[in-house]
């Protein structure tokens, strides 16, 4: 798994982190079960604090891209890819289904409707 | 992408686990009947017979244990040799050559075994006929030959020696990149964890507890160092570490690499799994079939370390270089 950052870049750098580590998990190149590089070897590594690395990896685990395992570090899980995209694409609908002044019980029908 | 022309590579993989099986089956007929037999065994057990099939020389028992597997060392050293075969052609005798000892191995212990069971006297052994002795070597020369059919129908032609150049990642100046990636094949492991048992069962009751004992200990440190390793790319160096653990590690520093491409390795490529070293010219960890990361260093080694995810290694690898190159 190919983790490259861009400090000139304005996106933070544990955005770019997990954007990183999102794109390996889809297109493979990360399986299931594999773990993440240790946070501070990571960090070492990029030449950033520890924290944003550590940051970076609590976002992909809330998405529930990654877990931690006691002894094992930060591990793939198995409905890595698809889940990933598919949770940015709900955070995305829910954003604008809130904007727009629609609650979940409407949303839920519209994507019903759809399909 | 990870994946590969699977098909062909799983076929070798066989192939080589095929070969290992034998190997394997050749110790375990020359040790065991001897080891299940030993207490009906006499102290000093025939080994050599004359033409007219009476046994005219013999040897104390508990060394006569150690003679198949004396004859599987050569089997042993030759499938290591073969990895600096320079010549593909010579690399495919080398293959007959350790099955022919492997199988000598396990024919020999059998009738060694068979001809001294429950005999009071080595002197009183079975009379082998002058046929059994031909058949001890004729079918071993058979099996070998056998495999040499296989070697030089299925020995690849070195795939190392022209490959195109490399991907290369672009980076800039301030961009700061790194990649790890992680190749394992647990079976054997297993294998011997389960065989474990069994061996230790057998070999306590026949006193031969402590040679057993080491030789499964050994078995057990190199297969964990060389069935899993991580590595790791980052901007000083190129690091390998081995087993679970990872506290032995390999270290390619950048300063010394020249290029690196990702390409398709099989086993028999280097004569099977492992870390296969050649003076001057070639070092391979080979845990598994598939994809590989080849490092071409200053020095004209070359090393082949089998890693998913290799392209991306590779373009790295070349990416970090040319920046080096650039702003050197």
């Amino acid at each position: 798994m190919l983790i490259r950052v861009q400090p000139q870049d304005p996106t933070p750098l544990y955005t770019q982190i997990a954007g990183q580590v999102r794109r390996a998990v889809m297109e493979g190149r990360v399986k299931p079960g594999e773990r993440l590089p240790g946070a501070r070897e990571l960090a070492d590594a990029l030449q950033v604090h520890m924290h944003t690395v550590l940051r970076a990896y609590d976002e992909l685990r809330q998405e529930g891209l990654v877990e931690v395992r006691r002894g094992r570090g930060v591990v793939v899980l198995a409905n890595g890819p698809d889940r990933s995209r598919l949770l940015e694409l709900a955070r995305a609908l829910r954003a604008e289904g809130a904007r727009q002044g629609l609650a979940l019980r409407e949303l839920r029908k519209l994507l019903g409707e759809v399909g | 992408m990870t994946t590969s022309n699977r098909p062909l590579l799983a076929r070798d993989e066989m192939l080589t686990w095929l070969i290992y099986a034998l190997l394997a089956l050749g110790f375990v007929l020359g040790i065991s009947p001897l080891l299940i037999a030993a207490p009906r065994l006499p102290e000093f057990v025939a080994v050599h017979w004359s033409l007219a099939g009476l046994p005219d020389g013999s040897m104390p028992k508990r060394y006569v244990l150690f003679l198949p597997p004396l004859l599987l060392g050569p089997a042993v050293v030759l499938n290591w040799i073969s990895a600096r075969a320079s010549a593909p052609s010579r690399a495919r005798l080398v293959l007959p050559l350790a099955m022919f000892s492997a199988a000598l191995c396990g024919v020999l212990g059998t009738v060694l075994a068979a001809a001294n069971w429950g005999r009071a006297h080595w002197q009183s052994a079975a009379h082998l006929a002058p046929s059994v002795a031909v058949s001890v070597v004729a079918l071993p020369l058979v099996f070998a030959l056998g495999t040499l059919g296989v070697a030089v129908r299925r020995w690849p032609a070195s795939p190392h020696s022209l490959l195109p150049p490399g991907p290369k990642l672009p980076l800039s100046g301030q961009d700061r990149a790194y990649w790890s990636g992680s190749a394992s094949n647990r079976a054997m492991l297993l294998l011997l964890l389960l065989g474990a048992p069994v061996m230790l069962l057998v070999a306590e009751q026949r006193d031969a507890l402590w040679a057993l004992g080491i030789t499964h200990v050994l078995c057990f440190v190199l297969l964990e160092l060389l069935t899993k390793i991580r590595v790791t790319v980052g901007e000083r160096e190129v690091r390998i570490r081995y087993g679970a653990l990872g506290w032995l590690s390999s270290r390619l520093p950048l300063d010394e690499i020249l290029e690196a491409n990702a390409l398709e390795l099989s086993p028999l490529d280097f004569g099977g799994w492992g870390y296969r070293w050649c003076r001057g010219k070639r070092t391979a960890v080979v845990v598994r079939a598939g994809l590989a990361l080849r490092v071409a260093l200053r020095s004209g080694r070359q090393w082949f370390i089998t890693v998913d995810d290799a392209e991306a290694a590779a373009s790295l690898i070349n990416g970090l270089i040319e920046r080096k190159r650039r702003s050197g």
